[in-house]
């Protein structure tokens, strides 16, 4: 695309041309040819200007949570043919809305043949998610400002970040009875796969799990979960409620998330095989006890658009000795659902963000987590602001960070 | 916003409007007078001016260095191609000075302009027109080259914003075009391809400068493990070669089209008083001429350039450059024609003149109904010649600086005294050509004064010359055929030799030509194919002036050199009057004026009938109203410079007492002196003093780089002790740190 410097000096070229006939002074022929020359000379040259530049980004971690700090890494080269004058814009999904590290421009002077840039930066990952770096647009006026060339370089990068996991202190769902006993030994005794650990001699065969081999390059062997050991359900409300719309962070689904993820590494830790119930249409639902990281993919990547509200989820399943329930909107059709469940003798802890308390606002969920308790489920209301890992380790009925 | 920022839009405001304004007057232009390409320039123009640079960050301030740096070299080396070209180098070193003072200030006061100084600029820009008037009317050389030199020294003060120093370029553009138009010499190419990269050179620091400026973070490229320098100098050469392909390939594809000059071709010399004389008045006189003697000297000056040209003379020509004609067509450069001849010598019968006056305009005009489609050659006289005006074609108008000037009566243009080197006049003239059909059918009786003039023969004429005439045309059916007949005649049996043998006493030139010699100069061919044609019952003359000269495609000009002197037949043919015909061999057999490239844009301004304004009378009128109000201008003037002066007078003298307290300090303790120099100095390079009424802090709080500085200033001035070694040291530092950014 040419620039209003080369219609200047295209229209100076024209001027004197006109004036060259006017006046039959060779010299303005030379002047004129000398000036569109160059425009036409510097166009030519500005075609491949752009060419043959390929980028790479690398990213410092692999595992990723909300709230790290990861370094990022852009290498552009170019192979043959220099480029002078090149300005580019990197734009890094993994930060706030608002942070200056959104958007950084950047600008190489000279990028000889054969010769690379590289720009690292770290940046505090904002937010859980699949997140992909766009396409690079590279742009050059050079040489000398006449023509403008623009250049799409493929450096999509994608970067899976793990939501926030906040170690609980306890809690007292699963603290009630003494921590079950670990299966890892016990291959054959179960059906369902919790996790893998190092091939150890005596391991059979064919529960090696190739994957992880592939992964990692040694042998790994599959656990197996203990089918009588009681485990933690996990209930999340996928439903797409009317939630207000913001660009903040700070919203009760994405409190769900991290509690929910918080409540999994207690109950990991505890030894506890997961299980998840939530709307699987948006989102397939892994089946059966979960693995730990498989959890974290999982909850990196759910977003409030399921389709069936919750209590219709509960139908037809069935649950785990202990359920979880993490609740950012008060449907007060989960107050029958869970009462329900708690007169079943289940171990139930109900979860209540209270979405008035948020940046955002909305409704207040004080009355919902009443009703809850009101039935005898163990429910904790959790507000915008508070401590809510204190919250949820609190003892029922001591009074601390209980509402 | 700083005030020159404020300045430099309304500046690009007031000139878009300038612009507009001249849009509408062209456009209105252009409908009164019907030609249509007027308006499609004004559209054009007012296209531009919407485009011109909307990049607010151009009009700000700039303080590049190396811009500014590159700008100088750019303008100085318009002023040195313009000076190189008319070799006024003192006014180009008075401009050159004048610039770099220029760009000095405009650098110091960029962020706040400095009023007396613009005052100063804009008076001496004027006085720089004034002094262009002045060498109008007093026969200065090139005026016009002054005043672009100078003018654009004096704008050099106003190089505030990156606007500015391209506005600045783009004058140097303008002082390289009216150095082009007089240059003649292909040595000025280097200027312009010096020109040239230098702005490109300004181009690519400016857009690396505002990519550096523009964007927070700078990727330096990692080397590649095979160095490949070679390879970024290969960029540089890779434009070379282009540039070396392209632009002679646009030159050669563009066509090169007449045109009507847009100033009509007057010349502004002092106009020649004298009376136009039919004598021929050559600046060799008393000529050298060698008869029968074959000489190794030359001479600028042909010897047929006289009252009578004898041809028993011998001599060589020189390559000296006579002149330089610009013309959109081939042509012969006609002098005059002789028609009687006694045998030997040739001269003219009649000496009676046809005079034309030609006003204040110094336009002569001998046809002012010409149908057909004219051209135009402006001549630049290299050396002194004869007050004869050369022309190709057939001339209709001349502008030329005399009152008066004549046609004799063989159609030459005569003028009061010799050409004098430096002059310069135009010529107007319909194309020489001729159509060997009609020509033939030109058929009728001739004129008494054709008869009485155009059909002499010499008593000498021998009879085997007539028969030899009678022999070559008893074919021919027409004269036209006999003509023909006569020219191939001498073309194909006769040499060319500069030095034929030595005129016989009591011969006949043309006899012994033709049937002794056989060989000889175009003087020899010429007066043979006259009197063959006469013998034949053909009326014809000996004409006498200059071949085309050679063509240089750089510069535009036929450079005509002194053996490019020439001599060749017109014959006269009933209703369609001479016809040139050349019998020399080497030389073009049939010398027709050669066709004229046109394109609709070729007669834009041939309507507008420009020559016809009085411009002399409104440049003498002009100055006869700048003498009368010169004395009330000059008084005005120095009232306000003494008013001004005064006021300046004023400050210094209340700093001056400041100064005597400041000196105390110093006499007392010198060891202060080098704080405050600093102090003083940055204060000025950095253009903002410290008002009476501000602490140095409270100075050095809206100027963050004075920081450092006023701390010290504040030890030296209020501390009893003397400051240490140390911060005298940081005091010089930050001064010569200062001294070596500028």
């Amino acid at each position: 695309m040419p620039t209003s410097r080369a219609l200047t000096f295209l229209s100076a070229a024209l001027v004197l041309y006109l004036f060259a006939n006017q006046t039959q002074v060779g010299w303005l022929y030379v002047m004129s040819a000398l000036l569109a020359g160059t425009v036409l000379a510097a166009g030519f040259l500005s075609r491949g200007m752009l060419k043959r530049i390929s980028a790479e980004r690398k990213i410092g971690q692999v595992e990723m949570h909300e709230g790290d700090t990861v370094s990022v890494a852009l290498a552009l080269h170019k192979g043959q043919g220099s480029a002078s004058q090149i300005r580019l814009e990197e734009k890094c999904p993994l930060v706030a809305l608002d942070s200056p590290q959104r958007a950084v421009k950047l600008f190489i002077p000279s990028l000889p043949a054969g010769g690379s840039v590289e720009f690292d930066y770290e940046v505090l990952v904002d937010r859980r998610g699949l997140h992909e770096f766009p396409p690079l647009t590279l742009n050059s006026r050079a040489p000398f400002g006449f023509f403008k060339r623009s250049s799409v370089v493929q450096a999509s990068t994608r970067a899976l970040v793990y939501p926030e996991v906040r170690p609980l202190k306890r809690l007292e769902l699963l603290d009630k009875q003494n921590a079950p006993e670990i299966t890892r030994q016990r291959a054959g005794i179960g059906y369902e796969v919790i996790g893998v650990r190092p091939f150890r001699s005596g391991d059979s065969s064919r529960h090696i799990h190739w994957r992880s081999v592939a992964r990692t390059g040694q042998l790994m062997s599959k656990e197996f979960a203990d089918e009588a050991q009681p485990g933690l359900t996990l209930v999340l409300d996928l439903f797409a409620h009317p939630y207000p719309q913001t660009d903040t962070k700070h919203v009760p689904f994405e409190w769900m998330v991290k509690v929910a993820a918080s409540i999994a590494d207690y109950a990991r830790v505890k030894g506890y095989p997961l299980h998840i119930l939530a709307d699987g249409e948006v989102l397939p639902l892994p089946s059966g006890a979960v693995a730990w990281s498989a959890l974290l993919q999982y909850l990196a990547r759910i977003q409030p658009s399921g389709k069936r509200p919750l209590p219709e989820v509960f139908g037809g399943h069935s649950t785990q000795a202990f359920i979880a329930v993490v609740l950012p909107w008060p449907d007060n059709e989960m107050i029958g659902t869970l009462n329900n469940l708690h007169y079943k003798r289940a171990d139930v802890l109900a979860v209540v963000l209270d979405p008035e308390s948020f940046p955002a606002g909305g409704t207040s969920a004080q009355s919902f987590a009443s009703s809850l308790r009101a039935g005898g489920t163990d429910t904790r209301l959790l507000r915008f602001g508070d401590d809510w890992t204190a919250q949820l380790a609190a003892r029922t009925g001591s009074g601390v960070g209980l509402s | 916003m700083t005030d020159s920022t404020t300045q430099s839009r309304f500046s690009a405001r007031m000139l878009q409007a300038a612009l507009y304004v001249m849009a509408v007057i062209i456009i209105i232009g252009g409908v009164v007078f019907k030609i249509w390409v007027a308006g499609a320039l004004a559209l054009f123009s007012v296209f531009m001016a919407r485009r011109m640079n909307p990049n607010k960050a151009a009009r700000s301030t700039e303080s590049s260095i190396r811009l500014r740096q590159i700008t100088f070299a750019v303008q100085m080396t318009s002023i040195l191609a313009a000076a190189y070209t008319t070799g006024l180098w003192i006014v180009a070193i008075i401009s050159i000075l004048i610039l770099a003072l220029g760009h000095r200030l405009a650098y110091q006061y960029r962020d706040k302009p400095y009023l007396p100084v613009r005052v100063a600029a804009f008076v001496g820009l004027h006085l720089a027109f004034a002094w262009m008037l002045f060498g109008l009317f007093n026969n200065q050389p090139y005026p016009q080259a002054q005043v672009a030199m100078l003018a654009m020294a004096m704008v050099s003060f106003e190089l505030f914003s990156r606007f500015n120093l391209a506005s600045g370029m783009g004058i140097g553009l303008l002082n390289l075009y009216v150095a082009s138009t007089l240059s003649r010499d292909v040595m000025f190419g280097i200027f312009l391809l010096v020109f040239v990269a230098l702005m490109l050179a300004f181009m690519w620091q400016a857009d690396t400068e505002d990519g550096l400026k523009d964007n927070p973070v700078i990727l330096r490229a990692v080397a590649p493990k095979r160095r490949s320098s070679l390879k970024v100098r290969g960029w540089g050469l890779r434009f070379g070669v282009f540039m070396a392909l392209l632009v002679p390939l646009v030159f050669i594809v563009t066509p090169h089209f007449a045109g009507y000059p847009i100033i009509p071709p007057f010349s502004l010399q002092l106009p020649i008083t004298k009376r136009p004389s039919a004598q021929v008045i050559n600046p060799a006189i008393p000529l050298f001429q060698a008869t029968g003697m074959l000489s190794s000297n030359e001479s600028e000056y042909y010897y047929g350039f006289s009252d009578h040209l004898d041809l028993s003379y011998r001599g060589n020509l020189s390559n000296t450059i006579m002149m330089y004609v610009r013309s959109p067509a081939w042509s012969y450069w006609r002098g005059y024609a002789y028609d009687y001849f006694d045998g030997r010598n040739w001269s003219q019968s009649n000496d009676a003149l046809l005079t034309f006056q030609s006003g204040r305009t110094r336009r002569f005009v001998f046809d002012d109904d010409v149908p057909e489609e004219t051209f135009v050659q402006t001549f630049y006289i290299a050396q002194d010649m004869p007050n004869v005006l050369w022309a190709g074609g057939t001339p209709v108008e001349v502008f030329f600086p005399a009152e008066e000037l004549a046609l004799d009566v063989t159609g030459g243009i005569k003028i009061g005294q010799p050409l004098n080197a430096g002059m310069i006049y135009s010529v107007v003239s319909t194309r020489q050509t001729s159509d060997p059909a009609k020509l033939r059918t030109a058929t009728g009786g001739y004129i008494d004064w054709i008869k009485s003039r155009y059909f002499q023969l010499p008593e000498t004429t021998t009879d085997r010359v007539r028969e030899l005439a009678q022999t070559i045309t008893k074919d021919a059916l027409t004269n036209y055929d006999k003509v023909i007949a006569i020219r191939d005649y001498l073309l194909t049996n006769y040499t060319y030799d500069f030095f034929p043998p030595p005129q016989a006493p009591n011969t006949d030139s043309v006899d012994q030509f033709l049937f002794v010699d056989r060989r000889g100069v175009c003087e020899h061919f010429v007066s043979a194919m006259v009197v063959l044609l006469r013998a034949a019952g053909i009326p014809a003359r000996f004409v006498v002036g200059y071949g085309s000269g050679t063509y240089n495609a750089i510069t535009g000009y036929y450079e005509v050199h002194a053996n490019d002197a020439h001599a060749w037949v017109e014959v006269y043919f009933p209703s369609y009057e001479w016809v040139s015909f050349d019998p020399t061999p080497g030389w073009t057999g049939n010398p027709e004026t050669g066709p004229v490239s046109t394109w609709p844009l070729s007669n834009l301004f041939a309507s507008l009938d420009l020559p016809s304004l009085p411009l002399g009378q409104v440049f003498e009128a002009g100055m006869a109203a700048f003498s009368v109000i010169v004395r009330p201008l000059i008084a005005l003037v120095l009232l306000v410079l003494s008013v001004f002066g005064g006021l300046r007078f004023r400050k210094w003298w209340l700093r001056r007492n400041v100064g005597k307290r400041v000196r105390h300090i110093f006499r007392r303790d010198p060891a202060r002196a080098p704080i405050f120099a600093a102090y003083r100095t940055a204060q000025r390079q950095l253009n903002t003093y410290r008002e009476q009424t501000q602490t140095v802090q409270e100075h050095a709080a809206t100027a963050p780089e004075l920081q450092e500085l006023a701390t010290l200033v504040d030890i030296a001035a209020y501390r009893p002790q003397p400051p240490e070694p140390s911060l005298i040291e940081r005091a010089r530092a930050w001064r010569r740190k200062r001294r070596s950014d500028w």
